[in-house]
């Protein structure tokens, strides 16, 4: 220190101090200022010969020479620290094969904050145009991908080899290690499927723990959507084994069931009317419910035989078999124990209203698993539909024709078109006939959605509808829905909140000003939800514009070098 | 609405740079808010001119909303509801102009544009002069200063004040280490507060502070007698120093500058401006935010790039205020830094400069064992000091210690970094690789505070 004495020989310090004696001095005084100096006196002798003046200090109240030669001591031990040694780096990450985008990296930050249902569109953007996220956005970026499985993929693709690097560096995020290992993740853009919470492929041999408990709107068996490498011979033996000797818990099961439900291997047909054995009810009606969606399994032939001795079509008058057609529904008193079996009891509140009591629920479940090819024979699926039927089973019959049409659209039987169009004609709706509107030709598609945007006695009908086209809308469509929106009064506003929001993160930004002018012209509640959409909507454009932007930026630059990052002149410069 | 931050020096002519502007959004909701407004339509008579911004916003009511920006501070008035400063209609016509998007120069402002900034050089003064008497509460020295007479009087009253305080306060240190440290975290906050409050009284705010910051020290793990009798010794120090204040002011006007500094003795701003400004390219290395009482501070690190030397700027906003964003890590300004006198001058104003130009120098790197060379020249100089800015070529690493990082140079010596939540912005920045990092250290550990890549400066 500059010549500075501040009584107590503060110049000078320690001077040619060895650094054990003031170590042990320091510890002696740390225990004496935890005691007190009224109750132990500090052995300061070991300070004599290091400090210079420091004999001075005998001479002081105890307190302030604990003080003082605590005070002395303080600056040289924080001055004195040494280097650590032991710690050894990890092994240096890959360097990155695709460019950095830096401009993205607010948009990252914004979204995650305010507007996380955009993130996918950021995230994929990025994927398809080969761009990275900066590092620092990397710790993020990998908790969002452990948080969201719906993201997961998409966020990986934009990490790069540095996020499969950090990803290793901490047990908090092992689950996504996992993820990057898992098959048919390769490092790029994922084809085709950006995999959602429920089409997840598991990690090779093990139980898949993502997929989701069944919900109302899943089908287990919607075919086409795992792509077929995702799912390994081993994952199929590995689901076999557990399914037969039901070793893993019923949860566990029930999840497998629904799982392999959608797996293209012959066997799976047995193993699911095995499952109907189950001795978990949970598991046992998961089994029925995905035999019901199947084409042609066993279950199918047996439902088809139940259905055609409960349900008989026959004709009355006319000339050459024309004229009325009537529907007699024979139900049994009981379930023998086959049909116990197959007609595990559904939860009643899935099926809707129109389906009241047991032996709806039997004559639903039976009729929902018949093949429509088994129809055939009674006659063409429009005079089925409008035949009378007697004791009230028509709204059943309905609706169970309906959800067979849609189980057989996904997998694209030819049937499946005829009796959805016949189902959605003149107006005709039931629980989920929405879904049959995938199974149409576009043109009937528009037709039937804009029939249907303004009914009068069911507002609901309107917004059902609008949701089940997928995105993005024939343009009709979506001037028809704006229309109805606009013109409609401030009571049901909140029902098409949900279609409304789906146009605004969804559709083509072409649309804005339509989207902005329907905004203008209406009042209420429905110009606030039309313009939060046509806001989400203007975000969207931008984001497009600048992930463009960034593109064409990140590619002049090229590829970053990240093998030497600038290292200047060595020395120690003071 | 209407609020702005003390400004730190003017700049004239070049638009600000678009990732200044978005520096100045209060959230990065609002960011995104004043995004989608300045993509939009819905904007008319907008201008600028070398002081101000202005233009009018289509919101959702009638009357479009008037926004206006004055450059220097920067300060925003907007008639929207908004109680955020800078509302997301004034932050989105910066975005505008800075983009070039439809903010002509040249024009003279509209009437509700000049009547405001005529009226704010006013507002201005009385809203810096609540600040600064704020800040001398919290320990920042305040500026402004009447006739020289008064002012030697008030300081004679002020030391005198200060004394007795200090009298008081190596009473009660006595008295700690007398009954013993054993006592103290079962007094809670109570042990330190009556003694803080009196030294407010005493008119040594920096000593208040430096006691109010000790129930952190008490609950810092296991280690916490060695750390408080730490910080006990050095409070002595300072009182022992504190009485040989005329001495010093004659043998070593530096460190006299530190003990007062140290113990809360006001400088006024006018003062530091007067110094002479050291003139180099000072490049912006450094950006942290973090709370002081109710106000926000910022501080900026900057390197002279001829001179070599180290300086801090602090800038601080009342609630409500957004920080001043003049100076961006990853730029330089050719300009003059007057430095607050001390034993080792590093806090600085920033005094004439030319627009920031993104640039960025070379750091001076060094090893572990030169940066703790540094170290320890500082606290030779200055043994109060808290912290060293430091560049360090180094690589992050788990420490042999549980839960602990380290930083680690070619040689493979280590600086333990401060505890707290894990570096992973570091880690994944440094991918594995050595860089130049900037460390700050302080007595419980370094803190990284940016790093350099190939790809520019990034602050952590």
């Amino acid at each position: 220190m500059s010549g500075f004495d501040a009584g107590g020989g503060a110049a000078g310090g320690l001077g040619a101090a060895d650094a054990r004696d003031v170590g042990a001095g320091w510890a002696e005084l740390v225990a004496t200022a935890v005691q007190g100096t009224a109750r132990r006196s500090a052995a300061v002798e070991v300070f004599d010969g290091v400090l210079e003046h420091g004999e001075y200090l005998h001479a002081m109240e105890p307190t302030e020479r604990l003080l003082g030669l605590a005070a002395l001591t303080t600056a040289g031990r924080r001055a004195g620290a040494a280097a650590l040694t032991g710690a050894s780096p990890a092994t240096p990450a890959l360097p990155e094969t695709r460019p950095v985008a830096p401009g993205l990296a607010r948009w990252f930050d914004g979204l995650l904050v305010g507007h996380r249902e955009l993130l996918g569109e950021l995230l994929e953007g990025m994927g398809e145009r080969g761009l990275l996220l900066p590092p620092t956005r990397l710790p993020d970026l990998l908790d969002l991908a452990a948080a969201e499985v719906g993201l997961a993929d998409a966020a990986l693709a934009v990490g790069g080899e540095r996020g499969r690097w950090l990803a290793g560096q901490d047990p908090r995020w092992a689950g996504v290690v996992a993820r990057l290992e898992a098959p048919g993740m390769s490092g790029g853009a994922a084809e085709g499927t950006v995999a959602g919470a429920r089409d997840t492929p598991g990690t090779p041999g093990k139980v898949p723990r993502e997929a989701v408990t069944p919900g109302e709107r899943d089908t287990p068996g919607t075919p086409g959507k795992v792509p077929r490498e995702a799912v390994s011979p081993g994952e199929w033996e590995a689901a076999r084994e557990a399914l037969t000797h039901g070793r893993e818990p019923a949860d566990v099961r029930e999840r497998l069931v629904w799982t392999i439900a959608r797996y293209p291997f012959d066997g799976v047909d047995e193993l699911l009317d095995q499952s109907l054995d189950d001795r978990a009810v949970g598991v046992r009606r998961t089994a029925a419910r995905a035999l019901g969606a199947r084409m042609a399994s066993a279950y199918q032939q047996r439902m088809a035989q139940r259905a055609t001795s409960w349900v008989a079509v026959q004709r009355r008058g006319g000339f050459l078999g024309r004229g009325r057609t009537e529907i007699v529904v024979t139900l049994p008193e009981s379930l023998d124990e086959a049909a116990r079996r197959d007609l595990v009891d559904k939860e009643a509140h899935l099926l809707g209203p129109a389906i009241k009591g047991e032996k709806a629920q039997w004559l639903h479940a039976v009729v929902a698993a018949t093949p429509l090819a088994a129809w055939a024979a009674a006659g063409e699926p429009a005079e089925l539909i409008r035949a009378e039927v007697d004791a009230g089973w028509g709204p059943v019959l309905l609706q169970a024709w309906t959800a067979r049409a849609v189980a057989e659209a996904r997998h694209r039987s030819p049937l499946a078109g005829a009796w959805a169009a016949a189902l959605l004609d003149d107006g005709m709706t039931t629980a989920g006939s929405e879904r049959l509107l995938i199974a149409i030709d576009p043109l009937a598609r528009v037709r039937a959605v804009i029939d249907r945007l303004s009914h009068p006695g069911d507002p609901s009908i309107g917004p059902r509808f609008a949701g089940a086209v997928p995105h993005p809308w024939p343009v009709d469509v979506l001037d028809a829905v704006l229309h109805t929106i606009v013109r409609g009064g401030d009571a049901h506003a909140w029902g098409w909140g949900e279609v409304i929001g789906g146009i605004g993160r969804r559709e083509p930004t072409e649309h804005l000003a339509r989207l902005d002018a329907a905004a203008h012209a209406s009042m209420g509640t429905r110009a606030t939800l039309l313009q939060r959409a046509a806001d989400t909507m203007r975000l969207r454009a931008g984001l497009a514009a600048a992930l463009d932007e960034a593109a064409a930026q990140a590619f002049s630059r090229g590829i970053p070098n990240r093998e030497a990052p600038p290292h200047p002149p060595e020395g120690d410069t003071p | 609405m209407s609020g702005g931050a003390g400004s730190v020096g003017r700049v004239s002519g070049a638009r600000w740079p678009t990732s200044q502007v978005e520096g100045l959004s209060p959230d990065a909701a609002s960011l995104v808010a004043a995004r989608k407004l300045a993509l939009g339509g819905g904007w008319s008579e907008c201008g600028c001119s070398d002081r101000a911004v202005w233009g009018l916003a289509q919101g959702s009511g009638k009357q479009p909303y008037r926004a206006v920006v004055d450059l220097a501070g920067p300060a925003y008035s907007c008639s929207c509801p908004s109680r955020k400063f800078p509302c997301k209609h004034a932050l989105a016509l910066l975005l505008r102009w800075s983009g070039g998007v439809d903010v002509p120069d040249g024009a003279a402002p509209p009437e509700y544009a000049a009547t405001w900034l005529a009226g704010r050089t006013e507002r201005a003064e009385r809203a810096e002069a609540r600040a600064e008497a704020k800040a001398e509460t919290a320990g920042e020295p305040a500026g402004g200063l009447a006739d020289p007479e008064a002012a030697a009087r008030r300081r004679e009253q002020r030391a005198e004040r200060v004394a007795g305080g200090l009298v008081e306060l190596e009473r009660w240190l006595a008295d700690q280490v007398r009954g013993g440290l054993a006592g103290v975290p079962a007094k809670g906050y109570a042990a330190f507060e009556p003694v803080a409050a009196r030294m407010t009284d005493a008119q040594a705010p920096g000593i208040a502070s430096w006691l109010r910051a000790l129930p952190a020290v008490v609950a810092s793990g296991e280690r916490w007698p060695e750390r408080l009798l730490e910080e006990l010794a050095l409070l002595h120090l300072l009182v022992r120093a504190h009485a040989r204040l005329p001495e010093l002011d004659e043998l070593d006007p530096g460190l006299a500058a530190t003990v007062r500094q140290a113990v809360g003795y006001p400088v006024a701003k006018e003062a530091v401006l007067a110094e002479p400004a050291v003139l180099d390219t000072w490049s912006v290395v450094g950006l942290r935010d973090s709370e002081l009482g109710t106000l926000a501070q910022r501080t900026v690190w900057l390197t002279g790039r001829d001179t070599g030397r180290d300086a801090v700027v602090l800038s601080f906003a009342a609630p409500g205020q957004s920080l001043d964003a003049t100076l961006v890590p990853g730029t330089a300004i050719v300009g003059g830094l007057h430095f607050y006198p001390g034993a080792r001058p590093r806090r600085a104003l920033v005094g004439e400069h030319a627009a920031p130009v993104p640039h960025l120098d070379p750091p001076p790197v060094c090893r572990v064992a030169a940066a703790l060379d540094r170290v320890a020249e500082a606290l030779a100089a200055d043994p109060w000091a808290r912290d060293v800015a430091v560049w360090v070529d180094a690589v992050p690493a788990r420490a042999a210690y549980q839960g602990g990082w380290v930083v680690v140079d070619e040689l493979g010596e280590a600086l333990p970094l401060r505890a707290g939540p894990d570096p992973w912005r570091l880690v994944a920045t440094c991918g594995g690789l050595r860089h130049p990092v900037l460390l700050d250290w302080s007595p419980t550990g370094w803190l990284p505070l940016s790093v350099l890549t190939g790809d520019g400066l990034v602050t952590l």
